[in-house]
C-alpha cells in the first residue's frame, strides 16, 4: 500500500499565523469537541453529497449517494476491504472454482437473516441474481445495468443446486468476478421485500448489511441503526446518520463543531489545515482515483503517435500535484495506480516530464503550434486540473483551449469521437482489481476505446484486446499481476491513447476519537462503517 | 413614531442648490467610485503589476507579501492583478446586458404601448410568460446550449432584465400615447410608426435610462452569481464571481481569496445603486427640470 | 375583478403550454443526453442503443413531444430517468422546502424592508434616514452566495449559535409526511421539531431576505414620503386628523402599491428556487433539483420543476394584483384594465 508523501507548502506557517490573526483558529479551538450522544445512543454522522432516496441497486450507475448508503445497509457474496487485493467472504463463507475457471460455487453462510427476518439461503441469493438476468422478471426495474457490471454476456446463468450452494456459470474465465461480486450493485436483496414491493424495492430497501434503514428523508438524511444479525457481529456504534452536506464550507464548519464525524468530501486544499486542528484527524488513504487525459486517436494531429507522446511528456505532473491538489496526490505510473496489482515502479517512465523531448517530437511531427481543444467538467477538481494541464501544454508550443462543461454536455461530447480532441477521464476503484481499468474502458466495443480515445482503429488494438482477455483469464495471482504490468507497458509504448495525469484519493476526515474507519475504501467512494467505534 | 409623519416634510434638496455642501460631496462619492472601477478596468494592463493568468510566485502567498500586495492564489497567480482584470468581465456583462435589455425591451414595450389593446394584451401576456419562466433555468439553458462565454453570459443576463424594461416602456408609452400631443398627431393623420418614433419615444427615454442605471447593480450581481455557478468566463481568465467560488474552499486558510473579490462586487454594486438612486430621487423629488 | 381573475386563470394553461414547450425544446437542444449520463464510461454501443430505446429517445422528436403533452394533460409529470422516482413525488419532496424557505425569507424581507423604510421615511434627510438607506443599499448590493458564506463563518463557526446546513439536526429522527416540517410537527405531535427547524431556517432566510429587502426599503421609504406630500394628506392634516391615523389609513395604504408589487415579484422569484442559497446552505429545495436535472439531462424532472414553478409564479402574480386592487380603490372601480 502506498503512503502519501507530505507536501508542505513553504508558506504554510505564515498562513496559519494569518488565520490566528483573524481569530479563526482561536474560535475553532474553543468549540466543544464532544461526541453526539442522544439518550446514550452512540451516533456517527457521515456527510453525503446528495440523497435521491431510491436505493435500487440494479439501476445504479456509479458515485452519488447510493454507494454510501448501499455499502452500509447491504452486502453481497464477497467483500473487499481495500487493504489488499483479496476478496473476502461475506454472505458466502467460502467458494470453489472449477478447473477451467468458468463455474463458481459459493457456500452461503448458515443461519443469517435479512433485516426483515427472512432467512438468507441459496434460493434467496438466486432470486436477486435472476432479477439481473431475467428480462421478464416482474420486479426488474427498467434500465437494469447490474448484469453488465458482472460481466454481461459472459455470464451464462445462475443456479442454486442446494439450499446452501449458489452457482455462477461463466462462458469465459473471469478472474475478476470475485471482486465484481463485492460491488455495491451486487448486494443480496430480501426476497420477501422484493415480493412485496417489486419494482419499488429501492424505496423500501431491505438487505443484510451492518446497518438497517430506520428513516429516509430524501435530499436530507437517512438514519440507520445497527443490525444485530450482521455476519461480522453487531456494529459497536448503534446509530449512523448520513446527512446531506453538499458544500465544502458547511462540511468543514460541521466537522469543526462535531456535528459531523466522518467525511470524504473535504477539498484537498484543506487537508493540512484540518489536520492542524485539535479534535480532527485526517486518515491516510491510498490513491485509487486516477485522472487521465484521453487523446482522440482519430482527431487531427492526435492521429500521430508522436504528438500523443509529446503531450504525455509535456504534462508537468509535479505542478498538477502541487497546484491542483495542494500536494495531496501522486505522480502516476501509467493506467494502474501504485495501490493496485499490476503496477510496477518501471511504469513511472510513462509519466516522465521532459518538455524538451516533447518539443522535439512536436517539431518532428510538424505539429508545433497545433491548435487542440480539451474538454473538462466544470465541477470538482477538474477546473484546477484543466488550468495546469492547459498551461503545461501551451508551454510546449501547442495552442490548447480548454472548455469547462456541465456534466451533460461533457459526457455527450466525450462519447462522440467527432466532438472532442483531448478530454479528461476519471477512473476510481469500486473494487481493487486491475481488470477494472482495462476491459471496461480500452477493449474494442466499449465507449472508451471506440469513442473516447478512438483507439479501436489503431493497428495495435487487436493485440491489446487479446492481452486484456488473457490477463483477466489468468487465475494465478502472480502471473496475472505480471500480465497487467506488461499491459500497461504495451499500451503506453505502442499506442499511447491516454496520458496518465495524476492519482489521488478523497481526503477522509474524522473526529479524533473515532477509530476503525476504513480510509482506503472511503478514499475511493466505498463506505464501510461497521468497524468504526469511539475510543473509550 | 407615527406622529412624526404628520409633520410637514422638510424641503431637503432645494435649500442647498447652488452651494456645494458636505452632502453634495457625499453624493459625488458613488460616482467617483463607479468611475474609478471603470478606469481601473480599462487601464488594467497598465496598472496591474503582473499578467493575471501567469504563475508569477509561489502558490498561496499571504497578503502584503513583497511584490504581491494581495498575495497569490492556489496556482501562484497575483491576486491584485486578477482582481483588476476581473473587473472587466463584470463591467462588460453588467453594462452590456443592461444596454441590450434596454434597447430590446424598450422597443418592445413602446410597440406594445402604442398598439391597440389586442396586440398590447398579447404582447404583455408574452412578457408574463417570460417572467414566469424561472430565471436561473433560463440562464443555465442559454449557457449550456451556447457554451459559457462572455457574450453568452451577457445574453443570459439581458434576458433576465428584458421584462423590466418591456413593462416600464409599455406603461410609459401607453400613458404618453393617450396624451394630447400624440392624439393630435394621430388626428393629423401621421403614421403610427412616426408617432412612435418622433413623438412618444423621446418622452420615455429618460425614465428608461434612470431605470437602466438602477438595474446595472442587479445585472452585475446576476452575472456574478452565474459565474459563481461556473457559467461565466473560461478559466484561467480572471472573473470575480468565479474567484469567490475558487477561493471559497480556502476560507479557513486564506479567507481573503474569497472575501476580496466578493467585496469588490459588492462595492461596485453599491456604488452604481447609489448613482441610480440619485437619478431616481431627482425624478421623484422633482428637482431636475 | 372576478372577470379578471377568471381571465388570468383561463390564461394559465397557455402559459404552462408555452413554458412546457420552451423547456422541452431547450433541453433537447442541449448537447448530451440522459443516456450519456446513465451509461457512464462502461457502456458498449449495444447497451447504449438499448438504453435509448428503453427511454423512448429513439422516437422522432415531435413524437416524443406529443407523448409528453399527452402525459401533461393527464397531470402525469413522468418519471425521472436518473432517480427512478416519479417526478410528482420528487416535486412533493422539494417544493415544500422551497416554500418554507421562501415564506421565511419573505418575512425577513418584509419586516426589515418595511420597518427600515418606515423608520427612514419618518425623518427624511436625517442621520437615521441616511444610515438606514446606506444599510439597505449595502444589503441589496451584496452577492448572495458571498453573504451566505460570511453568515456561516460568523454565526456558525465563530459564534457557534446557528447551524450552517440542512433543515434539521442529525440527532433528530424525522420521517416526513407532508414535507412541511411545521405541518408535520403539528400533525404528528412532534413539537420537538419546531425549534431546530427554525434554527436551521434562520441563516438561509436571512441571506435571501436581507439581500432582497434593500429594494423594498427604498420603495417603502419613497412611497411614504411622496404620499405624505399629496394633497389629500395635507387636507387631512389640516383638518386635524391624528397623525397615526393619517399614517395608517392614508399614507401606508397608498404607499402599499409599489411595495406590494415588489413583494410579489420577489416572492415569485424566491419560489423559483433560491438556487444559490439552496446550494450554499445545502437546503434541499426545488431550485437545486431543477438545476441538477438540467445538468444530468433528466428531462422529466427539469420539465416538471419548471412547470410547477411557473404555476406558482402565476398564482403569486395574480394574488399580488388582487392585493394591489384592494389597496387602491381607484383601480377597483376602473372596469377591466
Amino acid at each position: 500500500m502506498t503512503r502519501m508523501k507530505d507536501f508542505n507548502a513553504p508558506t504554510n506557517m505564515s498562513r496559519r499565523r494569518f488565520g490566528q490573526m483573524l481569530g479563526l483558529t482561536g474560535a475553532i479551538a474553543m468549540l466543544p469537541w464532544k461526541v453526539e450522544a442522544q439518550g446514550g445512543v452512540q451516533t456517527l454522522v457521515f456527510a453525503l453529497p446528495g440523497l435521491v432516496g431510491n436505493f435500487e441497486p440494479h439501476t445504479w450507475v456509479g458515485f452519488g449517494d447510493t454507494v454510501h448508503v448501499m455499502d452500509t445497509v447491504a452486502r453481497g457474496l464477497t467483500h473487499m476491504d481495500f487493504a489488499n487485493p483479496l476478496p473476502r467472504p461475506a454472505i458466502a463463507e467460502s467458494w470453489t472454482v472449477s478447473e477451467d475457471g468458468t463455474v463458481y460455487d459459493f457456500t452461503i453462510r448458515d443461519g443469517l437473516t435479512f433485516h426483515d427476518g427472512t432467512p438468507i439461503d441459496a434460493p434467496a441469493v438466486l432470486r436477486t441474481f435472476q432479477r439481473m438476468k431475467d428480462e421478464d422478471d416482474p420486479t426488474r426495474p427498467e434500465l437494469s445495468f447490474a448484469l453488465d457490471n458482472l460481466g454481461g454476456p459472459n455470464v451464462d446463468g445462475f443456479e442454486a443446486p442446494d439450499a446452501r450452494t449458489f452457482r455462477i456459470n461463466l462462458l469465459q474465465p473471469d478472474a475478476a468476478i470475485l471482486g465484481r461480486l463485492s460491488r455495491p450493485d451486487m448486494v443480496i436483496i430480501s426476497p420477501t421485500a422484493l415480493e412485496a414491493h417489486g419494482k419499488e424495492i429501492g424505496l423500501n430497501f431491505v438487505s443484510c448489511g451492518p446497518y438497517r434503514i430506520s428513516s429516509v428523508t430524501p435530499n436530507e438524511r437517512v438514519v440507520l441503526e445497527a443490525f444485530d444479525g450482521f455476519y461480522k457481529g453487531t456494529p459497536e456504534i448503534q446509530r449512523v446518520v448520513m446527512q446531506v452536506i453538499p458544500e465544502a464550507v458547511a462540511q468543514m464548519t460541521a466537522l469543526a463543531a462535531s456535528d459531523l464525524n466522518v467525511t470524504n468530501l473535504i477539498p484537498h486544499s484543506n487537508v493540512d489545515r484540518l489536520e492542524a486542528m485539535e479534535g480532527i484527524r485526517i486518515e491516510e488513504s491510498a490513491a485509487f482515483i486516477s485522472a487521465m487525459l484521453a487523446m482522440n486517436c482519430e482527431a487531427g494531429p492526435l492521429a500521430d503517435i508522436r504528438v500523443r507522446r509529446a503531450i504525455n511528456l509535456g504534462i508537468d505532473r509535479e505542478a498538477v500535484v502541487r497546484e491542483a491538489f495542494f500536494g495531496k496526490a501522486e505522480v502516476p505510473g501509467y493506467i494502474t495506480p501504485a495501490a493496485e496489482q499490476g503496477y510496477a515502479p518501471e511504469h513511472q517512465r510513462h509519466s516522465e516530464y521532459d518538455p524538451d523531448a516533447a518539443r522535439a517530437l512536436l517539431e518532428e511531427a510538424g505539429a508545433m503550434g497545433a491548435e487542440l481543444s480539451l474538454i473538462s467538467e466544470n465541477s470538482g477538481f477538474w477546473p484546477r486540473l484543466g488550468q495546469v494541464v492547459e498551461r503545461s501544454l501551451n508551454d510546449l508550443g501547442l495552442v490548447v483551449t480548454t472548455e469547462y462543461l456541465d456534466g451533460g454536455t461533457f459526457n455527450g461530447r466525450l462519447f462522440d469521437k467527432t466532438a472532442h480532441e483531448l478530454a479528461f477521464l476519471q477512473r476510481s476503484a469500486f473494487f481493487p482489481d486491475p481488470d477494472g481499468r482495462f476491459s471496461p474502458l480500452f477493449q474494442t466495443g466499449t465507449a472508451g476505446a471506440d469513442q473516447i480515445t478512438a483507439q479501436s482503429g489503431l493497428p495495435e488494438q487487436a493485440q491489446l484486446d487479446a492481452m486484456i482477455i488473457a490477463a483477466n483469464a489468468e487465475g494465478d495471482p502472480e502471473r496475472r499481476t505480471q500480465l497487467y504490468v506488461e499491459l500497461n507497458n504495451f499500451m503506453a509504448d505502442e499506442m499511447m491513447p491516454v496520458a496518465a495525469v495524476v492519482n489521488t484519493f478523497l481526503p477522509v476526515a474524522v473526529t479524533a476519537d473515532l477509530e476503525g474507519v476504513n480510509a482506503n475504501a472511503l478514499g475511493t467512494y466505498r463506505t464501510f462503517l461497521e468497524d468504526a467505534r469511539y475510543a473509550a | 413614531m407615527a406622529n412624526s409623519f404628520a409633520a410637514p416634510p422638510k424641503p431637503v434638496a432645494a435649500t442647498r442648490r447652488g452651494r456645494l455642501g458636505p452632502a453634495d460631496v457625499l453624493r459625488l462619492v458613488p460616482w467617483v467610485i463607479a468611475t474609478g472601477f471603470v478606469l481601473a478596468a480599462l487601464l488594467a494592463p497598465l496598472i496591474a503589476p503582473y499578467d493575471p493568468i501567469e504563475n508569477v510566485g509561489m502558490p498561496m502567498m499571504p497578503l502584503f507579501t513583497d511584490g504581491h500586495v494581495l498575495g497569490t492564489d492556489g496556482f501562484g497567480r497575483d491576486q491584485l492583478s486578477r482582481l483588476l482584470y476581473g473587473l472587466r468581465p463584470m463591467l462588460v456583462v453588467s453594462l452590456g446586458s443592461v444596454v441590450l435589455a434596454l434597447v430590446v425591451g424598450g422597443i418592445y414595450g413602446l410597440v406594445s404601448g402604442v398598439s391597440g389593446w389586442r396586440i398590447d394584451w398579447v404582447m404583455m401576456r408574452a412578457v408574463d410568460i417570460v417572467m414566469s419562466f424561472p430565471l436561473i433555468l433560463a440562464a443555465i439553458l442559454v449557457l449550456a446550449a451556447l457554451g459559457a462565454s462572455l457574450v453568452n453570459l451577457t445574453l443570459a443576463v439581458a434576458v433576465s432584465q428584458l421584462p423590466i424594461f418591456a413593462r416600464l416602456a409599455r406603461a410609459l408609452a401607453s400613458g404618453e400615447a393617450a396624451r394630447d400631443y400624440a392624439m393630435a398627431a394621430r388626428a393629423a393623420g401621421f403614421a403610427p410608426i412616426r408617432i412612435m418614433v418622433r413623438e412618444v419615444a423621446p418622452n420615455i427615454i429618460r425614465p428608461l435610462l434612470v431605470q437602466a442605471t438602477s438595474v446595472v447593480a442587479v445585472a452585475a450581481l446576476t452575472a456574478a452569481a452565474l459565474s459563481y455557478l461556473g457559467l461565466g468566463v473560461r478559466p484561467p481568465a480572471p472573473d470575480l464571481g468565479y474567484m469567490v467560488k475558487e477561493g471559497q474552499e480556502l476560507i479557513f486558510i486564506a479567507p481573503e481569496q474569497a472575501l476580496l473579490p466578493g467585496l469588490v462586487i459588492a462595492i461596485f454594486a453599491l456604488a452604481v445603486s447609489f448613482c441610480g438612486d440619485q437619478l431616481g430621487d431627482d425624478r421623484a423629488v422633482g428637482m431636475a427640470p | 375583478m372576478i372577470a379578471e381573475i377568471v381571465r388570468r386563470i383561463a390564461f394559465l394553461p397557455v402559459t404552462l403550454f408555452v413554458v412546457a414547450t420552451l423547456v422541452f425544446i431547450a433541453l433537447r437542444a442541449l448537447p448530451g443526453s440522459t443516456v450519456d449520463m446513465l451509461s457512464s464510461q462502461f457502456a458498449t454501443a449495444g447497451l447504449r442503443d438499448q438504453l435509448i430505446a428503453q427511454l423512448g429517445l429513439d422516437l422522432p422528436l415531435w413524437q416524443q413531444y406529443l407523448i409528453y403533452l399527452r402525459e401533461l394533460v393527464t397531470f402525469d409529470l413522468g418519471r425521472s430517468f436518473i432517480t427512478g422516482k416519479d417526478v410528482s413525488v420528487m416535486v412533493g419532496e422539494t417544493l415544500p422546502v422551497t416554500i418554507e424557505l421562501a415564506l421565511a425569507s419573505l418575512i425577513v424581507m418584509v419586516l426589515f424592508g418595511l420597518g427600515a423604510g418606515m423608520a427612514a421615511a419618518a425623518r427624511p434627510g436625517s442621520l437615521i434616514d441616511a444610515s438606514l438607506r446606506f444599510v439597505a443599499m449595502t444589503l441589496f448590493a451584496l452577492p448572495w452566495f458571498w453573504f451566505g458564506i460570511i453568515l456561516i463563518i460568523v454565526f456558525s463557526l465563530w459564534l457557534g449559535w446557528l447551524p450552517s446546513f440542512g433543515r434539521l439536526p442529525s440527532t433528530l429522527d424525522y420521517q416526513p409526511v407532508t414535507n412541511f416540517v411545521l405541518v408535520d410537527a403539528i400533525a404528528l405531535g412532534r413539537p420537538d421539531l419546531i425549534g431546530p427547524w427554525l434554527a436551521h431556517l434562520i441563516l438561509p432566510a436571512l441571506t435571501v431576505g436581507l439581500t432582497t429587502s434593500g429594494m423594498l426599503m427604498r420603495l417603502a421609504r419613497s412611497g411614504i414620503i411622496e404620499t405624505g406630500r399629496l394633497d389629500f394628506v395635507r387636507t387631512a392634516r389640516m383638518k386635524g386628523v391624528p397623525g397615526g391615523r393619517i399614517f395608517f389609513r392614508h399614507i401606508l395604504r397608498n404607499a402599499a402599491l409599489g411595495v406590494l408589487t415588489v413583494i410579489g415579484l420577489q416572492f415569485g422569484a424566491m419560489l423559483g428556487g433560491s438556487v444559490i442559497a439552496e446550494v450554499v446552505f445545502g437546503y434541499p429545495g426545488i431550485g437545486r433539483m431543477m438545476i441538477d436535472a438540467v445538468l444530468t439531462r433528466d428531462y422529466a424532472v427539469a420539465q416538471g420543476a419548471a412547470l410547477v414553478i411557473a404555476t406558482l409564479y402565476v398564482f403569486v402574480n395574480l394574488a399580488t394584483d388582487l392585493a394591489y386592487r384592494w389597496a387602491d380603490p381607484r383601480l377597483r372601480r376602473e372596469p377591466g384594465r
